[in-house]
């Protein structure tokens, strides 16, 4: 972050979604990743387009490109998921995220500035794997910070709480010191 | 026939040439789109280092893993085709 972060600025903790949402969202891919192997005993038949030579090697020259494909389309996800990330520091938060391959979006928050942090986790999963929604509200703007998945919710919230209370004690100390 | 003797084999077939043949055409296309992913990812991973320093390496990893499956993946496309040909 050395464009946005201030040389004294230090930190404390990144964050991402948890795994959980690339494999769920990776699933489907890799499911129609491997569907031509299930297909074989029909795909590989001799008369299939009406072809005379060994037909395994037409099939795994057929597969690997197929799975080329996804693979690709895995790495968009991918992409996605790891560009995806909130930067805590001891002076502000930073929310980047990647919106498609070529939109990416990166809101600075002022911790002095934050009025309340939110945690969510609904269902069994979430429970279970420990990750949640954190939604983080600032004071005067409508802004919000939202992300959904987040590994560690509680902890997030703790150390987004804390960091907040000690930037606040922080700006009030600078606010004593008499003029010079 | 050499294994990698491309010679006598359209790339584009001629109308009368063997539909399987257009393959050839598809998996220069991959090709070409895994350039493109390629560049993207690569854009991509080495421009966000400018927020996450410390994760050049974890980035540098997937690049390659991208290209090692990739390539891996195209080849042994190629490879079996060619030798899908030769068996016909």
């Amino acid at each position: 972050m050395s464009n946005v972060l201030d040389p004294t600025e230090h930190v404390i903790m990144r964050m991402r979604r948890h795994p959980f949402a690339l494999i769920s969202e990776s699933s489907t891919i890799a499911a129609a990743a491997f569907a031509p192997l299930l297909l074989y005993p029909f795909l590989s038949r001799q008369e299939w387009f009406g072809l005379s030579g060994n037909p395994v090697f037409l099939f795994i020259a057929i597969v690997s490109a197929w799975g080329l494909l996804f693979w690709m389309v895995f790495y968009k996800i991918l992409l996605d998921y790891y560009l995806d990330v909130w930067i805590l520091t001891d002076k502000k938060l930073i929310d980047v995220e990647q919106k498609g391959i070529f939109r990416r979006e990166v809101a600075t928050l002022m911790l002095e500035s934050i009025q309340d942090v939110t945690v969510e986790v609904s269902g069994i999963i979430p429970t279970m794997l420990n990750f949640g929604e954190v939604r983080v509200q600032t004071a005067g703007a409508n802004r919000e910070f939202q992300m959904h998945q987040m590994r560690n919710p509680y902890q997030i919230k703790e150390a987004v709480v804390k960091a907040h209370g000690e930037a606040l004690a922080r700006s009030r100390i600078v606010q004593m010191q008499p003029p010079q | 026939m050499d294994l990698f003797d491309f010679t006598g084999i359209p790339i584009i077939p001629v109308a009368t040439a063997d539909l399987s043949q257009y393959f050839w055409l598809f998996l220069l296309m991959l090709g070409v789109a895994f350039l493109v992913s390629l560049w993207v990812i690569r854009f991509h991973f080495t421009r966000f280092n400018y927020v996450m320093e410390s994760e050049k390496e974890k980035a540098k990893f997937f690049i390659f893993l991208f290209v090692g499956v990739s390539i891996a993946l195209l080849t042994v496309s190629a490879v079996f085709y060619r030798l899908f040909l030769n068996s016909l």
